[in-house]
C-alpha cells in the first residue's frame, strides 16, 4: 500500500503512517491491500463518464454519491445494499417519503467529496459518483475500490441508459429492463400524440429555476411533452437571463420549479408584463432534485404534455390519478405523488380549465 | 497668559509613564524641552495639544482648566506642529493650511472664501506662497515644516506647540525655522517646543527645560537649566560643553 | 482645467444615462424612449417596449447609479478616515458577512430576493461591527489593526461561507455564487425603493462631512485640529457600512469600485474631500451604470457586473499606480 512506500522514503512521517495503517487494519479487519482481484470481475463496461471498468462478480453493498442513482437502486429494489450516501439525498422530497428509513444510512461524503477513512471501512463493492465528480471518481478508485460515474447530462436516452447500466453493476438486470420498458411505454404515450402536433401549437415555455426565476435551463422534458424551450443551447446547466431577454421573447407558458417558494406574479421587475402571467399560465411543475428522478421525470412530461395540450391528452382529465400510477409503479407508493402535489403546489389542470372553474 | 501645567502624570499601558510635570509657557517667550530618546518629550506635548489624555495633573490654558474645554476651543488656543509625517493623499499646501481653519468651523461647514484668503496670507507670511498649489507630499521636508507651522498658525492660536520643528532639517530650512519662531514669540506668542540638540535649547529658547526617565531633572531660564552637570546627570554620560568651529547664518541673510 | 474635469466628473451620470437607456436586448428607438417618458398616455407604443423600459431597464439603471454611487463613496470616505489610500469598504469584511448571509437566506429558507438581502444586509453590518470591536482590542484603533481586524474577519467569514457552500445542495450554491459576483440582473422598482432610503441618506452625511474628511486623514493629529475624532470616526465608519451594505445586499460584491473610483479621481481632481467625495459619488455612478450596460449586453448571457467591473478595474489600477508612484506610495 502507499504507506508502506512512504514509510521507506519518509522517516518523520514513518510514525503517522504506521498509525494509520494499524488503524485502517483495526477498522477494515483485514490486512491492507484489498484491490480489486481482476479475476473476480463480471465483465467490463465503459460508464457515462468514459471510463472502463471492470465490475466485480458480485455486487452485495453499494456506497452511492449520486441522488440520482440512488433512486434508481430503490427503484430496483436495491436499497438494501446501500451501506453510505451522499448528505444530499436525505433531502430528497421523493426518497423522504416512499423510504425514510433513509436517514439511517451513513452520509459519507457529499456529491464531490467523501470522508475516506468511513468509505474504507464500510467496504463496499462499488461505489457510484456524478460523472461530474471525475476526480473524486479517480481518488476513490485509487483506494482500490471499483467506482463507475453516472449522469446522464440532461439527455433523456442515457437516462435510461443509466438504469440499464445501474441495473447491470447490481446484478439487478431484469428489474432494470421492466422499468425501463414501463418508462418507455409511458413516454411512447405521450410522443404519439405531440409528434403530430404542427409547430405553431407547442406552446414556447421559459423554465425557472427554483432559487431564481432569471435562471433557466434547455430542460428536454419541454420538447418531449411538446413545448418549445425557449432557452438557448442544449447543455445541460442553469444560466442568468435578463429580464429584457425574456419580455422580448414574451413565453407563452412559463414552468416554474415548485421547489421555488416565490410568486412571480407579484415579483415586480417586469413580471407581470409577460403574457404567460397574464393569462395566468405559470405552472408549478417539480423539476427534480439533485438529477432525474425515474417516476418523477416521466410523471413530468406527461404533466407538462397535460398542461400544454389540455384535452388532446387523454390522462389531462386527471392527472393525480395518472402521477399516483407511475409512482406506484416506479417505488410501490402511489400516496407519494399526492403528497407532492399538497406540498409543492403543484399544477394539475390548464389555465383555461382554471379560468372557467373560476 | 499662556500656558500653565501642575503635576501632570501619563502613564501607558506598556509602563512608561512621565510624572509629576509642572511648567510654565509665557506669552513672548520660547520655552524648549530637551532630554535623551524615550525621556517623555513626545508624550508631554502630546498630553499638551490633547493627542493623549492625562491620568492626573491640570493644564490650564489661558488660564482654564484644559478639561472643562472642548477639543475645539482648545484647538482655538493652541496651534499644533507635529514632526514630521507626510499624510497618505498628495493634498496641496493650501488645503494643508485651510485644515487650521477647521477649529473655527461647524461640524459640516467647509473653508469660506475668508478663510482661503486667510491661509494664503499665512503661506505669504512664511515665504512659501509659490507652494500652495503643490502637492504636499511632494515638497522638502522643510517646507512642510514651513507649511505646518503655517497651518498652526491659521488656527490664530496665541499658544504654539512644536514637536521637533527642527529635526532632519538642512541648514537654510532650519534657519528659517528657528527665524519664524523667535519672531512669532517677539509678536507676543507662547511657544513650547521639543529639541533634539540642547545646543539649539541655548540658542533659541528663553526657558529650557530637561526631561529625564519621564521626569523633570533641570528647568528654569535656558542658560541655568542646560548645563555641563544637569545634562551629564539627565544623558547618563559626561558632557563638556566647548566652542566648537560652528556656523551661522547671517542676521540679515534668508 | 482642474475646474471643467471637475464638472465633467460631475456630468458624468448624465451622459452614462442616454447610453444605458438605449442599449439593452431589446432596440427601442431614441424616439420611442423620448415619446415614452413624454407622453406616456399614448397607446402607440408596443406594451412589451413600455414594460421593458419602466419595469427593467429604468429600475436597473436606477440601482446601477445607486450602487456605484454607495460603494465610490464608501470607498473614498473609509480611506480618508482610514488614512490609507488600499482600504476599500470590503476590507472591512462586509461583503465577506454579506456573502455569507446571503448564502444562509439561501440555504435556510429558499432564497427569494428580499429574504437574501436582508440576511446580506445583517450579516454585513455584523461582520463590519465584530471587525471594529476586534481593532479596537489594542485601545488604539489604527488604521493597520482595522485592517488586520478585516482581514480576519473576512477569512472567518468566507470560511463560515464554503462550510455553506458544502453542506448545500449545489443547484443553491450556483445561486450564491453568482450572486456573491456581484450582478443587477434582479434589478426591480421594489429593490430600488427598499435601497433608496439606506444608501441615500448615507451619502448625503458622507457629503456632509466631506471636510471633515480631508482633516480625518491627517490621522490622530486632527484630534489637535478641534475635531471630535474618535466620535466622528465611529460616525463616518457606520455611514461608509450602512451605504456598503445596502449596495451589497442589493447588487453582491460589484468589486474595484469602491478603490478605484476614488484613486482615479483624486489623480484628477487631488485629495481634498470637497471635490473628492461629490466627484466620486457621480463618477462612481457612472462607472457602475455603464460597466452594467456592458454585463447585460456583451454576452448572450446576463454577465455578473462584479467580473466586469474586475476586469476593467484591476487592469487599469494598476496603471494608476504606476503613473503616479510618488504621489501616495
Amino acid at each position: 500500500m502507499g504507506e508502506n512506500r512512504m514509510t521507506r522514503k519518509r522517516k518523520p512521517f514513518s510514525f503517522l503512517a504506521a498509525l494509520a495503517s494499524i488503524a485502517l487494519v483495526l477498522l477494515t479487519g483485514c490486512k491492507p491491500g484489498n484491490e480489486p482481484s481482476h479475476k473476480n470481475t463480471a465483465g467490463d463496461i465503459t460508464d457515462q463518464a468514459g471510463r472502463s471498468v471492470s465490475l466485480p462478480k458480485k455486487v452485495t453493498s453499494v456506497v452511492c454519491l449520486w441522488p440520482e442513482t440512488t433512486r434508481i437502486l430503490y427503484a430496483l429494489g436495491a436499497k438494501d445494499m446501500l451501506v453510505g450516501v451522499d448528505n444530499q439525498v436525505g433531502k430528497d422530497p421523493v426518497l423522504q417519503k416512499v423510504w425514510p428509513e433513509i436517514r439511517d444510512v451513513p452520509v459519507i461524503g457529499t456529491m464531490s467529496s467523501v470522508n475516506v477513512e468511513q468509505l474504507v471501512a464500510a467496504r463496499p463493492d462499488l461505489v457510484i459518483v456524478s460523472a461530474r465528480s471525475r476526480r473524486l471518481a479517480d481518488q476513490i478508485a485509487g483506494h482500490g475500490l471499483s467506482v463507475v460515474c453516472f449522469h446522464p447530462r440532461g439527455k433523456w436516452k442515457s437516462f435510461l441508459e443509466e438504469i440499464t447500466l445501474t441495473g447491470r453493476c447490481v446484478g439487478r438486470q431484469h428489474e432494470a429492463a421492466d422499468l425501463r420498458r414501463f418508462i418507455e411505454e409511458k413516454m411512447a404515450e405521450v410522443q404519439t400524440i405531440v409528434t403530430a402536433l404542427p409547430d405553431d401549437r407547442r406552446p414556447r415555455t421559459y423554465v425557472t429555476f427554483a432559487y431564481d426565476p432569471l435562471r433557466t435551463t434547455p430542460l428536454d422534458s419541454v420538447e418531449l411533452a411538446g413545448g418549445s424551450n425557449i432557452a438557448e443551447g442544449n447543455r445541460d446547466i442553469w444560466y442568468t437571463v435578463d429580464m429584457e431577454w425574456l419580455l422580448a421573447r414574451d413565453p407563452d407558458v412559463i414552468v416554474q420549479h415548485a421547489l421555488g417558494r416565490y410568486d412571480l406574479a407579484t415579483m415586480g421587475g417586469g413580471w407581470s408584463s409577460l403574457r404567460a402571467i397574464k393569462m395566468n399560465k405559470v405552472y408549478r411543475v417539480y423539476l427534480g432534485f439533485c438529477g432525474v428522478d425515474p417516476a418523477q421525470y416521466v410523471a413530468q412530461v406527461r404533466q407538462l404534455a397535460a398542461l400544454f395540450h389540455g384535452p388532446d391528452i387523454p390522462w389531462s382529465r386527471d392527472l393525480a390519478a395518472d402521477g399516483r400510477a407511475i409512482f406506484q409503479r416506479v417505488y410501490g407508493r402511489g400516496d407519494v405523488f399526492d403528497a407532492l402535489v399538497r406540498e409543492m403546489n403543484i399544477t394539475l389542470a390548464p389555465a383555461e380549465t382554471q379560468q372557467t372553474k373560476e | 497668559m499662556g500656558l500653565s501645567i501642575r503635576h501632570l502624570c501619563y502613564t501607558y499601558e506598556e509602563g512608561f509613564s512621565i510624572r509629576d510635570i509642572c511648567l510654565d509657557a509665557l506669552n513672548g517667550r520660547v520655552l524648549g524641552i530637551i532630554g535623551p530618546n524615550g525621556s517623555g518629550k513626545s508624550t508631554l506635548i502630546q498630553c499638551v495639544v490633547g493627542l493623549l489624555r492625562p491620568q492626573s495633573g491640570l493644564i490650564r490654558i489661558e488660564d482654564r482648566d484644559s478639561a472643562s474645554m472642548t477639543r475645539r476651543e482648545v484647538a482655538q488656543r493652541i496651534g499644533y506642529v507635529p514632526q514630521n509625517h507626510p499624510p497618505a493623499f498628495p493634498f496641496r499646501v493650501l488645503d494643508i493650511v485651510l485644515m487650521g481653519r477647521t477649529p473655527y468651523l461647524g461640524m459640516l461647514q467647509t473653508p469660506s472664501r475668508c478663510d482661503e484668503a486667510l491661509a494664503e496670507e499665512r503661506l505669504a507670511e512664511l515665504g512659501i506662497r509659490h507652494l500652495a498649489d503643490r502637492p504636499y507630499t511632494h515638497i522638502s521636508g522643510g517646507e512642510r515644516r514651513l507649511a505646518l507651522i503655517a497651518r498652526a498658525l491659521a488656527q490664530q492660536a496665541d499658544i504654539l506647540v512644536l514637536d521637533e520643528p527642527t529635526a532632519y532639517l538642512d541648514f537654510r530650512n532650519r534657519h528659517r525655522v528657528t527665524q519664524t519662531i523667535s519672531d512669532l514669540a517677539s509678536q507676543g506668542a507662547a511657544v513650547v517646543m521639543s529639541l533634539h540638540d540642547p545646543a539649539e535649547a541655548l540658542e533659541c529658547c528663553h526657558d529650557a527645560i530637561l526631561l529625564s526617565e519621564g521626569a523633570i531633572a533641570a528647568a528654569g531660564p535656558s542658560c541655568e537649566a542646560v548645563t555641563e552637570e544637569n545634562l551629564s546627570r539627565a544623558y547618563g554620560v559626561p558632557i563638556t560643553r566647548v566652542d566648537a568651529p560652528r556656523f551661522l547664518v547671517k542676521p540679515d541673510g534668508r | 482645467m482642474r475646474r471643467w474635469l471637475m464638472i465633467l466628473l460631475l456630468a458624468s451620470p448624465l451622459l452614462a444615462f442616454p447610453v444605458s437607456m438605449l442599449s439593452g436586448r431589446v432596440w427601442i428607438s431614441p424616439r420611442a424612449v423620448g415619446q415614452m417618458i413624454l407622453t406616456p398616455q399614448e397607446a402607440s407604443i408596443q406594451p412589451t417596449l413600455q414594460a421593458v423600459l419602466w419595469q427593467v431597464r429604468l429600475p436597473r439603471i436606477l440601482l446601477a447609479l445607486l450602487v456605484g454611487a454607495a460603494l465610490s463613496v464608501s470607498g473614498a470616505s473609509l480611506q480618508q478616515v482610514c488614512w490609507n489610500p488600499l482600504v476599500s469598504p470590503y476590507i472591512m469584511g462586509v461583503s465577506a458577512g454579506a456573502c455569507f448571509g446571503a448564502a444562509l437566506a439561501v440555504v435556510l429558507w429558499g432564497g427569494g430576493y428580499a429574504t437574501m438581502q436582508g440576511c446580506a444586509f445583517a450579516f454585513g453590518c455584523i461582520a463590519v461591527a465584530i471587525t471594529s470591536a476586534l481593532s479596537q482590542i489594542r485601545g488604539d484603533s489604527s488604521p493597520v489593526s482595522l485592517v488586520l481586524a478585516g482581514i480576519i474577519v473576512s477569512a472567518c467569514f468566507g470560511a463560515l461561507l464554503f462550510m455553506v457552500y458544502l453542506i448545500a445542495d449545489p443547484d443553491k450554491v450556483a445561486q450564491v455564487v453568482y450572486w456573491s459576483m456581484g450582478s443587477l440582473h434582479a434589478a426591480s422598482w421594489s429593490g430600488v425603493i427598499r435601497s433608496f432610503p439606506g444608501i441615500g441618506l448615507g451619502v448625503v452625511l458622507l457629503y456632509a462631512f466631506r471636510w471633515r474628511l480631508s482633516v480625518l486623514s491627517m490621522g490622530t493629529e486632527a484630534k489637535a485640529l478641534g475635531v471630535a475624532y474618535e466620535r466622528e470616526r465611529i460616525l463616518l465608519l457606520a455611514a461608509t457600512t450602512l451605504v456598503t451594505a445596502f449596495a451589497v445586499s442589493v447588487a453582491g460584491t460589484v468589486a474595484w469600485v469602491g478603490l478605484l473610483v476614488p484613486h482615479l479621481v483624486r489623480l484628477i481632481l487631488g485629495a481634498d474631500s470637497r471635490s473628492l467625495i461629490p466627484a466620486s459619488i457621480t463618477f462612481g455612478a457612472a462607472f457602475v451604470l455603464l460597466a452594467d450596460t456592458l454585463a447585460r449586453t456583451v454576452y448572450k448571457y446576463d454577465l455578473p457586473v462584479g467580473i466586469l467591473t474586475t476586469l476593467i478595474g484591476a487592469p487599469f489600477f494598476l496603471y494608476l499606480l504606476r503613473r503616479s508612484r510618488t504621489a501616495w506610495v
